[in-house]
């Protein structure tokens, strides 16, 4: 029985399907007139409850940025994020009635975090008990935290990257090469595979295609130098073609993953994803992108059980993530004011002064 | 934003997700409505193709599984059967070619759910072994339907390249699969 290849694919789902749709590239069109059927009058209502909402924005804006030049502390230690609704904020300042939340995480997850780092090192209280975890230290209240949290219990953490990131692709340097040189190898050797292929085929009999059109071609795409090289005297150089094919689709299947690798890398600096973070202990990572200068920043969530892994094995864990660095008032005190330098590297002074800090708190070794 | 952003936000705020998700995906889930409509509907029609596509979306997400796919190839297969759709509501049908056809055993039950999609899935993991650019033309030709001209312009290559390769492909497709199914 034959079946046509199009109908047996008719019936094939999205898991079939996964990355076929990669090379499809997006075309320009009237995104405002199918949002306006898609969304309905929906977006109009929200628009005037928008606007009402505007004067009040505008007070609060007013507010917060007279506290900022008030209280300066406040204005430095602030780590802007831009949310998918384009607003700048502070990601330490969430909480669970903001409205930007709902960019960010899932509501629930919101209220299964129960510790998240709030300040920068130098802004530490004082007061701030330090405690120590294989070499890292901790404030008491992250130990404490990890000690009672149950496993569905969740801790937010910022981290953060400077980078400069070019505007496009073509100056981008990925491994030593610009995203132009991946680009041009990929142009130059997807044709020449190409050609031979055809080559290939006429030489195998079909001279007639050769004569008529696919000659014409070779000489328009690559020239009679190259042309020349396989076919002379009105005769195929079948064995040079065959040798140059194989050789040819190596290097094009190469040039394409190399390029596709590039652009990958690109696209992941551009559009911020914590690929590594979720390799290494599989973090959720929400983030932000702030312009100037161009920062990314990151709030990663954790569980008790993926917090663990990530301390007891920090150094390899930064290793791993590389220039990604966690807030150091989560995890090391280096710039911590000299005077309360004497506070580190003991455990903390509570009541239960007798463990030791070293040890896995119980429920995290469970996790 | 990555899909687990894009459906965190769709959770937390359907209309905010959705504006998300159009900013996203309209000029992709256009791309795949205009190449399979373009000669049979004009462009309001192919418009509304493509709002369906969203409205569609917009009642299904939930059952999404981005474990299973990118929410890129979720939306493109959404998009590609409305497209279908509107098609066959046109009475337009795209012309079966030839070289097309994979000779299956006459013992082969496609009538047997489970025996046809172990079938797409050979198929298709046999077609994303030929590797670019060949994998990227039998898609296209043979999943989207798109013409021998659109597919050499978005992959830079002679119609006569395409055509080409495409038949060489089916060949090389037929051989393997005649050994497998």
């Amino acid at each position: 029985m034959k079946k046509n290849l199009a109908e047996i694919l008719q019936n094939a789902d999205a898991s079939d399907l996964n990355g076929m749709f990669d090379t499809i590239s997006a075309e320009k069109t009237n995104e405002k007139n199918i949002k306006n059927k898609v969304l309905g009058n929906k977006a109009g209502k929200k628009k005037s409850v928008m606007w009402k909402l505007v004067p009040i924005a505008a007070s609060f804006a007013l507010v917060v940025t007279a506290c900022a030049l008030v209280i300066p502390r406040l204005a430095n230690r602030t780590n802007p994020v831009l949310t998918p609704q384009g607003n700048v904020t502070d990601p330490l300042s969430i909480k669970p009635t903001d409205s930007s939340l709902n960019a960010l995480l899932r509501r629930n997850d919101f209220e299964r975090i129960i510790w998240s780092d709030k300040y920068e090192p130098a802004y530490l209280p004082v007061k701030t008990k330090i405690t120590e975890y294989n070499g890292i230290k901790l404030t008491k209240e992250l130990y404490d935290r990890l000690k009672t949290a149950s496993d569905d219990d969740l801790f937010a953490i910022t981290a953060k990257r400077d980078i400069d990131i070019p505007e496009k692709f073509e100056d981008f340097v990925y491994e030593g090469k610009t995203g132009k040189e991946y680009l041009d190898e990929h142009n130059k050797t997807y044709p020449i595979y190409g050609a031979l292929y055809q080559l290939e085929q006429c030489a195998a009999g079909n001279t007639a295609a050769f004569e008529n059109h696919i000659r014409d071609e070779i000489i328009e795409e690559l020239g009679e130098e190259f042309l020349a090289k396989y076919y002379h005297d009105g005769d195929f150089d079948k064995e040079r073609i065959q040798k140059d094919l194989d050789s040819s689709r190596d290097a094009s299947v190469y040039a394409a993953r190399a390029y596709e690798e590039a652009f990958s890398a690109y696209d992941g600096a551009v559009h911020p994803r914590l690929y590594l973070f979720r390799e290494y202990i599989g973090i959720e990572v929400y983030t932000g992108f702030h312009e100037e200068p161009y920062t990314f920043y990151y709030i990663a969530v954790m569980t008790k059980a993926q917090l663990s892994t990530l301390l007891s094995d920090y150094e390899k864990a930064e290793k791993t993530i590389g220039e990604f660095n966690f807030n150091e008032s989560c995890f090391s005190m280096v710039s911590y004011p000299e005077d309360d330098i004497t506070n580190m590297n003991k455990p903390p002074q509570t009541s239960d002064e007798t463990e030791d800090p070293n040890q896995i708190p119980d429920t995290m070794s469970q996790g | 934003m990555d899909d687990k952003a894009v459906i965190a936000l769709l959770t937390s705020d359907k209309n905010k997700g959705m504006e998300q998700v159009l900013k996203q995906y309209a000029g992709f889930v256009f791309a795949i409505v205009r190449s399979r409509l373009d000669n049979v509907c004009d462009s309001s029609e192919i418009e509304d193709c493509v709002s369906d596509v969203f409205i569609k979306f917009s009642d299904v997400w939930e059952s999404y599984e981005p474990e299973k796919s990118s929410l890129k190839t979720y939306l493109g297969v959404i998009a590609k059967n409305l497209a279908s759709n509107c098609l066959r509501d046109k009475k337009a049908t795209l012309s079966l070619d030839d070289d097309g056809f994979i000779e299956i055993p006459d013992n082969y039950d496609l009538t047997d759910e489970a025996a046809e999609k172990e079938l797409i899935k050979t198929v298709i993991g046999q077609i994303k072994l030929l590797g670019p650019p060949d994998s990227d033309i039998i898609f296209r030709k043979y999943y989207l339907g798109q013409s021998t001209k659109r597919i050499a312009k978005d992959l830079k290559l002679t119609a006569s390249n395409v055509d080409v390769r495409a038949h060489r492909a089916m060949e090389k497709l037929r051989n393997i699969l005649g050994g497998m199914i």
